[in-house]
Parts: structure tokens; C-alpha cells; sequence
């Protein structure tokens, strides 16, 4: 019992990165309609801008952590205004066009910074006890590795729930047309909505080194960006908590799997990765769109 | 009365067909002057991916559908190849037709139940096929495991190819597959995948079955990629898929290297299939020292394309002749739209 729930408790810390990646890319896909593969370079970039701030240039943590969010904002915002404005709506190349900016950005980081991990490590100051809950002892460093996707994928639901920026977000989500006939901007919610995930992403890379105990390198994120959209793909590309639930679920799953799994079967080709995307084809012949998607519905 | 039979009434009826026996008699002499590390760098890959590509082409720039799993396919193929040709000591030219078949029938099984998805769902699925086909056959034991496959080089009746000479069996299927395709793709099957693309709604008020023409899209693209897989066990020689999710031979960026090659080339240009795979291989034998700036590179080519340029390479030229002339014209100072 008491590894079944350090297992869980793994689990929650990989899908919550699974989930901060989700929501961003959901939020965008919501808004402009394009999906955004590169999610994991801007989780790379967020991930070595922190990195480099803090250890070659000395900045303290939260200013370096602050600085981050406001590059990545812009960067997102960046990339809507100047290359993927002209996608809005063609589905099938934009998933083609990011995969295409990923492989570019990734490349970039890697010739900016070298393709071997650096010396010193991307650290955050993580508490390192135990916390013992009954007979369950947990690890601190874990339980608040699992909290921060949490706090954030939360406050960004509660936003959209119950502020007006929220509202006008959420309008532009059902439909641009209408959103754009009460007054709404529809390209600036648009901008702004490719900033905020881009700031997701940034947290997500920011966590990864942590998570996985690996230092930082401009592919580290492409596992964990596979794994997301898939968890963002069953959860249903048009629903947030649908897609940050599919993302946390994917999470436990995964390290369940590859906790549980008789070596006999591993053997056979069978592990983690195998049972998530059988998993994946499944969902999908049963509900086309996820899980909490909505259905298609058109009318001829 | 009879009238005089015209001698060149062939070469009225098909003008495409000196140029092409031309086109080929020169490819077919590249081997004789190219040494193993350009075939096996260049050539063979260049001509095995333009079968892929070929087929790629019918299911992305015909229907519209970006798979990105068409690795898988290839894996398939490559390793229905090897077993059968080192298990079993069956001769080329007898696995690679069989290869084809046995990935088409993982595409048809693919195929209908990815039916119903549309845009980022479909990718998605294709991408999870993919992923599962390379992890599968990485760690499975039955596919050679850890140690891989090492196959003999193939033989035909006494003679035995080499990496160099091998590219004329290359060569001959590419020939024959360009003629099917380019027949299937400007036939009524190649229109009824337009018609698809364009509008489904309108395409089955007009009679064209919907399930049918997508399944058969995707399962032939499915077949060339298997067939090509079979031919690259052949020349490689050397199947080996560990770590293969992520190698570029059975992986993802595999996968992204295939849609790059049609997108390069100019989706749903038949002759654009050839020009991309030779492209996408011409800048790997390149950058082969840099592998990561040649992924750069075809990542922002498929950037610039889909977003500046949809015609591709094919397109290129009716492109810069719209620039000339209009340049030509604001320089005469009549207007045009």
C-alpha cells in the first residue's frame, strides 16, 4: 500500500508537467485553432533562459523566474503574431508548421548553448525531508514538485471561470465571430492567449530538470511533450480541465505501468510508452474527440 | 480507304515518354560511377524515399491527412524484410512484394478505425502508431531485440548486389510506382481524393464513398511505405531498432522527415513526391556530419513552405514566373491583380 501511493505520488509529478504542457496547448488550440507542437521548445527555452540567468549571469531565483515568464510571454505572443496568424483554422498543416518551429527552436538552443548538458544544474530550492502522513512517508521534494502545476493549471481555470478576461477568453473559444460582433479583439485575446501558454510551457521546463533528475539539454522536453498531447488528446483538445485531467491521468498511469509490469511482458515490447498510445488509439476510436471533447456536430 | 498510319502518333499520345526513358537511362548510370559511400548516403536512401513519398503524397497532398506515423509502415516493412529474408532465407524479390502486403494490412487496420478523426486527432493517432510500431519492435525479441537484424546482401539467381548495384532494383520499382501513381492520381480515384479533401460533404453528395476512398489512401500509402522499408533492409543490410523512438531511421523525426519530403516537394504534385525526397536526402548526405542542422534546416523549410510557399519545389517555377511577370509588368506600368 505504502508504494502504491509513492507511486501515485511519482506519478502526479510527471502528469503534472503532462498537464501544465496540456493546458497551454489546449488553451491555444481553444483560441487560434492551431496546435502548438512547439510547446516543448518554449518549454526549452523557458528552461535554459532560468537556467543561464541564474548560474551565468547570477541573477537571484525569483527575478530570473520573473524575467523568464515576461521572454516567454512575448515570444508566444511573437510567434502567433508573425508566423501563425496566417494558419487560423487550417488544422491539418498547423500541427506540421509547429512541428516544423519545434525542431527549429530546439536546434537553435542547441547551437546557442552546446548539445551536451551543462556543468551545473538548472536548481530549484526544493525542501529535501520527509513528510510522514500516518504510516506513509512521503518525499517533500515531490509532494510540492506535484503542488506547482496544480497551483497553476488551477488559478489559470478559476481566470477563466471568473474574471472578465476570462469571459472574453472563453467567448473567443466558442466562437471568434461571435466574441468579435459583442466587441471583443479577438487577435489581441488571441496574443494574449499564446503568452500565457507559452508561460505554462516555460513552468513545465522549468520543473522538468527536478522531476527527472536530468540535467537540462534543448530535447529534454520532447518525452514529456509526446506524453502531454497525448493526455491532452484523450482528455479532448476542447476542454481544459479535460485535457489537464487527461494529462495528470496519463501521469499515474504511466508510472503505475511501469511499476506493475511483469518483465516477461516488458520483454515483448510492452512498457509505459506501448500502453499509453495503445491507450490513445483507443479512446480515439471510441470518442473521435477525447474524452471530454465535444462531439462534431455539422450541419450541411 | 485506309488512312496512312502515322509513325508518331505514340509520341503524340504519350510526349511524356522520351524525356522519361531519357530521365531514367541517365539514372540508371549513376551506379557505374558512384562509389558505396554515395549510393548508400545518397542514392538508395534518395530513391527508397521517393517510393515513400510517392504514396505519402497520395494520402497527405490527395486527402489532406497528415499522418505522422508512416515510419511505422516503414519499420513494418524493413523488419517483415529481414525476418523473412534471414529466418527463412526468402529471396528479395519475393519479400519486398510481401512486405508491401503486410503493411498495407496494418494500414487498412489503421485506416478504418482513424476514419472518423479529422486534423490534430488524426496526426495525433497516426503519431501514437508510429511511437508503438518502433517501441514494439525495439524491445521485442522475435525482431532481433537489442543485437538486431544483419541481413546478406540480396541475390538474383547467381549474382549478388552490392550497395551500389542494388539501386537499379530501387530504381526499377520507383519507375513502376511513379507510373501507377501518377495514373491513379490524375484517374477517377485520384479526383475522388481531391473531391475529399475539398469539401467531404460535397464529394458524397456527388456519390464518391467516403469510408472507401480514405481507407484506400491511406492503405496504399501504407503499402509504398512498406515496400520501401523492404528495399531499405536490403541495401542497409542492418535493421536495428533500439532506441528507435526516437532514431531517425523508425522514429518520429523519421516520420517528420517523410512529411517534410512531400511538403518540400509541393503537396499533391506527383513529380513534387520525388524532388522533396531527393531534397530532404540531398541535405542529410550534406549535413551528414551535423544531423541537427540538417533536421533545422528541413524543419524551416516545412515552416516556410506551409506558411509562404504551398506549391513547394514543384511549384517553384509557375512561382517565380508570377513574380517576373508581374514585376515585368509594374515596370511597363500597366496594374494587375
Amino acid at each position: 500500500m505504502s508504494d502504491l501511493v509513492q507511486v501515485v505520488l511519482s506519478g502526479l509529478v510527471t502528469g503534472g508537467i503532462y498537464a501544465l504542457l496540456a493546458a497551454g496547448l489546449t488553451l491555444i488550440f481553444q483560441v487560434s485553432g492551431v496546435v502548438n507542437f512547439a510547446q516543448g521548445a518554449l518549454a526549452a527555452v523557458g528552461a535554459y533562459t532560468c537556467w543561464s540567468l541564474e548560474n551565468q549571469h547570477d541573477v537571484a531565483l525569483v527575478p530570473a523566474l520573473a524575467f523568464t515568464a515576461c521572454g516567454l510571454f512575448l515570444l508566444g505572443c511573437v510567434m502567433q503574431a508573425i508566423l501563425l496568424r496566417r494558419l487560423a483554422g487550417d488544422l491539418a498543416s498547423s500541427v506540421i508548421v509547429t512541428l516544423g518551429l519545434l525542431i527549429v527552436l530546439e536546434g537553435g538552443i542547441g547551437i546557442a548553448f552546446g548539445y551536451s548538458p551543462p556543468a551545473r544544474p538548472l536548481s530549484l530550492p526544493l525542501p529535501d525531508g520527509q513528510f510522514n502522513l500516518g504510516s506513509w512517508a512521503l518525499s517533500q521534494q515531490e509532494l510540492v514538485l506535484a503542488a506547482i502545476p496544480a497551483l497553476l493549471v488551477g488559478a489559470l481555470l478559476l481566470g477563466l471561470r471568473y474574471t472578465r478576461i476570462g469571459a472574453t477568453v472563453r467567448a473567443v473559444a466558442q466562437s471568434a465571430r461571435g466574441a468579435r460582433l459583442v466587441g471583443i479583439r479577438v487577435d489581441r485575446v488571441r496574443l494574449g492567449a499564446w503568452g500565457v501558454g507559452a508561460i505554462l510551457a516555460g513552468a513545465a521546463g522549468i520543473l522538468i530538470p527536478s522531476a527527472s533528475t536530468s540535467p537540462i539539454s534543448p530535447g529534454m522536453v520532447d518525452p514529456y511533450l509526446l506524453s502531454a498531447f497525448t493526455g491532452a488528446v484523450i482528455g479532448g483538445l476542447d476542454s481544459l480541465p479535460g485535457a489537464a485531467v487527461g494529462g495528470w491521468g496519463l501521469g499515474i498511469i504511466q508510472n503505475l505501468v511501469s511499476y506493475y509490469t511483469p518483465s516477461q511482458v516488458t520483454n515483448w515490447g510492452i512498457g509505459k510508452d506501448t500502453v499509453i498510445f495503445a491507450l490513445l488509439l483507443a479512446v480515439l476510436m471510441a470518442r473521435p474527440t477525447g474524452v471530454f471533447g465535444t462531439p462534431i456536430q455539422r450541419r450541411v | 480507304m485506309k488512312r496512312a498510319k502515322n509513325p508518331w502518333a505514340w509520341f503524340r499520345r504519350c510526349p511524356w515518354l522520351l524525356p522519361a526513358l531519357a530521365a531514367l537511362v541517365t539514372l540508371a548510370c549513376l551506379p557505374l560511377i558512384s562509389t558505396t559511400s554515395f549510393a548508400v548516403g545518397f542514392l538508395d536512401p534518395a530513391g527508397t524515399y521517393a517510393i515513400l513519398a510517392l504514396g505519402l503524397n497520395l494520402l497527405i497532398g490527395g486527402t489532406g491527412q497528415f499522418s505522422l506515423g508512416h515510419a511505422g509502415f516503414f519499420a513494418i516493412g524493413a523488419f517483415t524484410a529481414g525476418i523473412l529474408s534471414t529466418n527463412y532465407g526468402w529471396p528479395f524479390w519475393v519479400v519486398i512484394p510481401v512486405a508491401g502486403v503486410v503493411a498495407g494490412l496494418f494500414g487498412a487496420a489503421l485506416g478504418l478505425p482513424t476514419l472518423r478523426l479529422i486534423g490534430p486527432y488524426f496526426s495525433m493517432a497516426t503519431l501514437g502508431f508510429g511511437l508503438l510500431t518502433a517501441e514494439v519492435l525495439g524491445a521485442a525479441s522475435w525482431a532481433g531485440g537489442r543485437t538486431g537484424i544483419t541481413l546478406n546482401y540480396p541475390q538474383l539467381g547467381a549474382y549478388t548486389f552490392d550497395e551500389v548495384s542494388f539501386f537499379w532494383v530501387i530504381l526499377g520499382v520507383a519507375a513502376v510506382t511513379l507510373f501507377l501513381v501518377w495514373n491513379l492520381r490524375h484517374g477517377a480515384t485520384g479526383r475522388a481524393f481531391v473531391a475529399l479533401r475539398e469539401s467531404d460533404f460535397a464529394a458524397r453528395a456527388c456519390g464518391i464513398h467516403l469510408a472507401r476512398y480514405r481507407v484506400l489512401a491511406f492503405t496504399i500509402s501504407a503499402v509504398l511505405a512498406g515496400i520501401a522499408g523492404s528495399l531499405f533492409a536490403n541495401w542497409n543490410g542492418f535493421l536495428d531498432a533500439s532506441e528507435s523512438a526516437t532514431s531517425s531511421t523508425f522514429g518520429l523525426p523519421a516520420s517528420v522527415a517523410f512529411v517534410a519530403m512531400v511538403v518540400v516537394g509541393g503537396l499533391d504534385s506527383t513529380l513534387g513526391s520525388i524532388l522533396g525526397a531527393v531534397f530532404i536526402t540531398a541535405v542529410q548526405y550534406w549535413l551528414q556530419d551535423r544531423p541537427e542542422l540538417a533536421e533545422m534546416l528541413y524543419g524551416a523549410s516545412i515552416v516556410i513552405v506551409l506558411l509562404g510557399a504551398k506549391g513547394g519545389l514543384a511549384g517553384l517555377p509557375a512561382m517565380v514566373y508570377t513574380a517576373w511577370r508581374n514585376l515585368r509588368a509594374r515596370g511597363t506600368g500597366e496594374a494587375r491583380a
